[in-house]
């Protein structure tokens, strides 16, 4: 039965757009922002792949005038490049922002919002602490196929500093199966991973409330459906937008959740090794989920109904549930194993750093997780398989 | 006392555990020495029987080795030079630095080859190292000294000492350690003697002669090889009377000198700080390791005093990269590095990262480019660890990480880039990219060809590989004589064949058909000298091809050390700036074409597509895979 | 930093689809008032909507799709009464006497009191190439109205007969929400009124 808290907040901004021709409705998304004239920022592998044309068709027989396309972000954003596009912006008089990608793509898009809407020239004040407040120019995101999980959420992560502001959600969130069909089966696993560990963390961690299980759930049922054939087959629209979907979702959830073990200790290990997380969450993943049963933490029945439909739901037993649970997540992340091969790098991994993630990640949970806790599963995640 | 004779080497060398304050005597396997020459190849074959991968750099276990090479100690011209090779704690991986100096000197002649540290002292130690073994002395009255007072000190107990200075005993992560007016500049060595709590090592000397083997022949290699370096114009003439910075007209020409953090290739400032101004201005005068020929080093009187004059490297990246063109204040940092003993190319880099990151916002110093003010005082704070001196002293990537700015962190696996923009030297790119320690100048000097001597072309890519394999295998070789890097000019260049063909012949069938024209290339002067000093029978040609494939061994050893580490792929890269951005310098604001190099580059290799050595490259070279 | 590296993008137009809807809103708007008189159901449906009521299906945005070029050439009771397409507008006015005028596609000097606007071509496309249904795609949002909301469901019954009347089953079926069963519009009244609808609208 749903446990009603005492006390939560909820937050999740966006208006979602998803299906055939979304992308046709951001005109009328932009008017009803009186905007008229957004720039685009993207990357060069997306301007590459022809998705930069598809995009533009989608202003056809509309008044908009794209202002520009600053397509220099590749895997890095950072406040060089996100001066010379607040440049543009400001050169082409622009009024609004649209990111055409994922990832940096995105966390630029945001830091290039911040600079024009509060006409600065760097984000020094807001590192220090102050949150911008006012509401800031539309943005708004297309993301393409590899998210990373915070596109959508009110995070921002500009040179490796992160920053949190409810004023950084985006307008809307224009999903369409043009512009997320994959680019390779590497990319949609890595997004499928990540979004799972999402939602499985959003879902089961310490003060969790209905508005998240509302949207973890969905993102677990479409992962559980789509994940394992999808991942390998990025030419398959529909699994893509599932995907893409179920990682909306799933990053709506987790980001009004507590962190999680798995993507605090991903997170410091990317830092420290410059691996993507999304390769090393195939790792830690299975390693956070042994950890779980080993401890036999209690998981809500819910992530099974999740996960594997009513009818298994309906026919496992009360206290089966949760252990049910923990496998097919287990399965799921198998599954990738194909497409997603835990990298021989990262097994290659210094023992040596392991202690300093540790302590990292620990840091970061605000006394949720110890530093043996994390030091045990980064241990168990690194240990290269038997076979 | 009549010093012992050593005829050819010694076989020995001096295993150290600091923790138990013992030591041994280690025999150096004869196979080894022939697959891995001496110097750097056999320092990291002794490392590599020694050191477990994932260890924590300034951890006990990680293990410095000093090799001194068979040259050292016969006379032979340019060989005053020894290798240290460790697990650097600025990269992570391994990193091998090579140094003049009168340590290694001392080191050969007090009868050892080589030299291994184990372990961790539990207090500052330094020690005294003889024929015998090795002494352990409380260094509590040394630490906090710098290297100067501290190698006063030493050198009381021996020939050659090598010292830390205060930024070792810091751990700044790109200390270094010096040995007389030289030093082991690059990865960050001197942190892991200060975490070692070593404060220095003085090695007696004196006790033994190294004589050749085949005397006749060594002697008559050496006449050969001091008329090589007489007649070229580099050893004999530009580095002979201008020392290194004879290298700045030439680069800001070539438009490969780093400017504003690599924002630009040339400026119009760039002649105040070339070395035919400072040799007029300073007076200059030799100051050299011994026993030298070319005399690259130079001393001049700077501010009313004898000062070293700063080399290429410090010039280019405390100078222009800063916008600095006073050579005098450029010395007065200079001199402190040596005082705090730092390497200075990390630093000019990590000093530039920091103020782009002032510059936008992302950290907050007094630094600014073209101005002076803050410098000398940021190069203390960093040296003593005060306030943002700290997070500085981990080298621009660690900084990067932790305050932004990865676009300009200039370095490659962690190691920041000499004072060359491969954007006007793309080969020099790739070097850099596929070096060992990180962003090495040192790997595979390229970018002579292409910059300087027009005989190859600066944007082509075409085998590019090639040349780059070619020179990293030879450098890597030369390193393990040990013999010092500049003869390759002399070496490579004089004789006939190359000398005598025309400079754009020469470029024309290096830029279609380098394999042929590499390979034309005659390089027998330095296995020659080796082998006359061992006494191996000297096979011409086919002994200079094992020569070749004993540095191709070396250089995929401490790849195959690296790869253990976690390098792969994903390292061989570029600093952003050099891939995307362009120059006002260059009208057509190239960048540099990395990947089909990389690619090339890793099949003439023997390495997979991520590039690892496969086990057939590993097998094919001898090398037991751990 | 050059911006002209980034210059600005015009997005362009799809002419072949403007044409297509303007032709099937000419169409529809043409069949419109011819079915209100020959289909009983319709006429009460038009009925139920006030006098001197004027609406329109049109388009977004509206600036985006003026009046095609070859208006100003036609005569202005042409362009009045609408007798050829020549926009992405279909103007509808009901008299005080409750009968159905089309009015062309000229927004001009009228008052409209309920306007359904396609959010853009695109989903005018959806609708009128038949990949979608009229009722889905409302739901899908894909239209917005101005006015009073129960006048538009009106309106879409309306369009829903009228499609019937005008498209072969095979392609109705997936254009209303419903296709009348055989009790519902006898065939012999379909096709009989088919004729008519298409020969009174298109003719005279």
């Amino acid at each position: 039965m749903m446990p009603m808290p005492d006390y939560y907040e909820f937050l999740n901004y966006p208006k979602i757009v998803s299906g055939q021709f979304a992308l046709e409705n951001i005109p009328s998304e932009l008017d009803g922002y009186h905007a008229q004239k957004p720039l685009v920022i993207t990357s060069k592998s997306i301007v590459q792949r022809g998705l930069t044309k598809q995009f533009v068709k989608a202003f056809y027989d509309s008044t908009v005038v794209l202002g520009g396309i600053y397509d220099e972000v590749r895997d890095y954003a950072g406040i060089s490049q996100a001066r010379e596009a607040a440049q543009l912006y400001k050169a082409r008089g622009c009024d609004a922002l649209i990111a055409l990608g994922n990832g940096p793509v995105v966390d630029l898009a945001k830091a290039v919002n911040i600079l024009v809407s509060e006409n600065l020239d760097h984000l020094g004040p807001h590192f220090d602490g102050a949150a911008p407040a006012r509401p800031l120019k539309p943005l708004i995101v297309v993301p393409a196929c590899s998210f990373n999980g915070w596109e959508a959420t009110h995070a921002m992560t500009v040179d490796n500093r992160r920053l949190v502001a409810d004023a950084l959600y985006p307008a809307a969130v224009f999903i369409d199966e043009r512009i997320t069909i994959g680019c390779c089966p590497e990319c949609l696993a890595e997004t499928g991973i990540i979004a799972l560990a999402q939602a499985f963390e959003a879902m089961t961690a310490d003060g969790h409330n209905p508005m998240i299980d509302a949207l973890a759930h969905p993102a677990l049922n479409l992962l559980a459906q789509h994940l394992a054939n999808g991942a390998p087959r990025p030419s398959d629209s529909s699994a893509c937008m599932a995907l893409a979907n179920a990682a909306t979702m799933a990053a709506a959830a987790f980001c009004n959740a507590p962190p999680g073990m798995a993507h605090l200790l991903t997170e410091a290990l990317g830092r420290a090794t410059g691996i993507a997380p999304g390769k090393l969450m195939a790792i830690i993943l299975p390693a956070v989920i042994d950890m779980l049963q080993e401890q036999r933490t209690p998981i809500k029945d819910d992530v099974l109904l999740a996960l594997a439909g009513l009818e298994q739901f309906a026919t496992s037993a009360g206290p089966d549930r949760g252990r049910s649970s923990l496998r097919i997540m287990l399965t799921l992340v198998d599954s990738l194993k194909k497409t997603l091969p835990a990298l021989r790098e990262a097994f290659q991994i210094q023992r040596h750093l392991l202690d300093q993630v540790a302590h990292e990640a620990a840091g970061n949970s605000a006394g949720r997780f110890t530093v043996p806790q994390c030091l045990t599963v980064l241990t168990q995640a690194i240990q290269e398989p038997a076979s | 006392m009549q010093a012992k004779t050593i005829t050819g080497t010694s076989n020995r060398a001096l295993e150290i555990d600091l923790t138990s304050r013992t030591f041994r005597e280690v025999r150096i396997n004869e196979t080894d020495l022939e697959l891995y020459l001496g110097g750097k190849g056999l320092g990291l074959k002794l490392l590599y029987d020694r050191l477990t991968p994932g260890v924590d750099p300034l951890g006990p276990d990680n293990k410095i080795v000093f090799s001194t090479g068979v040259l050292l100690g016969t006379g032979a011209p340019c060989s005053g030079r020894f290798e240290a090779v460790t697990k650097s704690p600025l990269t992570g991986i391994m990193a091998s630095a090579s140094c003049g100096g009168p340590f290694g000197m001392a080191l050969k002649t007090s009868g050892w080859d080589a030299l291994i540290l184990n372990g961790k002292a539990e207090a500052p130690t330094y020690l005294v190292i003889n024929s015998e073994g090795v002494q352990f002395k409380a260094a509590d009255g040394l630490w906090g000294k710098d290297t100067d007072s501290a190698q006063d000190e030493l050198l009381k107990e021996g020939n050659g000492a090598l010292v830390i200075g205060q930024a070792g005993e810091n751990l700044v992560r790109f200390a270094n350690i010096r040995s007389g007016h030289r030093f082991l500049g690059r990865g960050g060595m001197g942190a892991v003697l200060g975490a070692k709590k070593i404060k220095g090592i003085v090695a007696k000397g004196g006790e033994v002669k190294i004589v050749p083997v085949d005397k006749k022949k060594f002697v008559k290699t050496n006449r050969k090889f001091f008329k090589a370096i007489e007649q070229n114009p580099m050893t004999s003439g530009s580095f002979r009377y201008f020392g290194t910075n004879a290298n700045v007209n030439p680069s800001n020409a070539a438009g490969i000198l780093p400017v504003r953090n690599f924002t630009g290739g040339s400026h119009g400032e760039a002649h105040k700080i070339s070395g035919e101004t400072m040799a007029e201005r300073f007076k200059t005068e030799w100051d050299t390791c011994k026993p030298c020929v070319i005399k690259c080093g130079h001393k001049g009187t700077i501010k009313g005093q004898k000062r070293h004059i700063p080399e290429y490297e410090t010039m280019g990246l405390l100078g222009p990269n800063l916008e600095i063109f006073d050579p005098e204040v450029i010395s007065d940092w200079n001199e402190l590095c040596s005082y705090y003993g730092m390497d200075t190319i990390t630093l000019g880099g990590t000093l530039a990262w920091a103020m782009e990151a002032t510059e936008k916002g992302l950290i907050q110093t007094q630094l600014k480019f073209g101005a002076t003010e803050g410098v000398a005082e940021m190069i203390r704070d960093i040296a003593l660890g005060n306030g943002i001196g700290k997070d500085l002293a981990m080298g621009s990537r660690w900084a990067s990480k932790k305050y932004g700015g990865e676009d300009f962190a200039m370095h490659v696996k962690g190691l920041e880039l000499a004072a060359y923009d491969p954007r006007g030297a793309v080969g020099q790119g790739l070097s850099y990219a596929t070096a060992n320690r990180g962003a090495c100048h040192l790997s595979g000097y390229v970018l002579a060809l292409e910059a300087y001597f027009g005989m190859a072309s600066p944007h082509a890519t075409r085998w590019k590989h090639y040349m780059v394999k070619y020179f990293e295998d030879a450098f890597a070789a030369m390193n393990s004589l040990h013999i010092c890097q500049f003869t390759a000019f002399a070496v490579q260049l004089e004789p006939p064949l190359i000398k005598l063909t025309a400079d754009f012949v020469i470029k024309l069938l290096n830029q279609n058909l380098s394999p042929l024209a590499l390979n034309l290339m005659d390089l027998s002067l330095w296995p020659e000298l080796w082998h006359s000093i061992l006494g191996k029978r000297y096979i011409p040609y086919l002994s200079m091809l094992k020569f070749r494939k004993a540095g191709e061994r070396v250089h995929v050893l401490e790849r195959y050390m690296n790869t253990r580490e976690g390098i792969s792929k994903k390292d061989d890269t570029l600093p952003r700036r050099l891939l995307y951005e362009g120059r006002k310098c260059d009208a057509k604001e190239r960048t540099v074409p990395l990947e089909p190099m990389l690619e090339k580059y890793y099949k003439l290799r023997g390495f997979d597509a991520n590039g690892i050595p496969t086990k057939k490259t590993l097998k094919r070279l001898g090398i037991e895979i751990k | 930093m050059n911006i002209n590296k980034y210059p600005e993008v015009k997005p362009g137009r799809k002419p072949l689809k403007r044409i297509y809807l303007a032709i099937m809103l000419w169409t529809v708007g043409k069949a419109i008032p011819v079915a209100a008189k020959v289909d009983p159901e319709i006429k009460k449906e038009f009925e139920k909507l006030p006098k001197n009521f004027t609406l329109r299906l049109m388009v977004q945005p509206e600036r985006a799709f003026p009046l095609f070029f070859y208006t100003k050439m036609l005569p202005g009771f042409v362009v009045k009464n609408g007798m050829l397409p020549y926009g992405l507008q279909m103007i509808l006015h009901i008299d005080a006497q409750g009968k159905v005028h089309y009015q062309g596609a000229d927004p001009r000097g009228k008052k409209f009191d309920l306007s359904m606007a396609f959010k853009n071509l695109e989903a005018a496309m959806m609708i009128f190439s038949f990949r979608e249904s009229t009722p889905t795609g409302y739901a899908h949002d894909r239209f917005v109205v101005e006015g009073y909301l129960p006048c538009a469901t009106t309106f879409m019954r309306v369009l829903d007969i009228v499609q019937v009347y005008l498209l072969p089953k095979i392609i109705a079926k997936r254009a209303v929400k419903r296709y009348p069963k055989w009790f519902e519009m006898p065939p012999w009244r379909k096709h009989i009124n088919r004729i008519i609808i298409y020969l009174r609208a298109f003719t005279f």
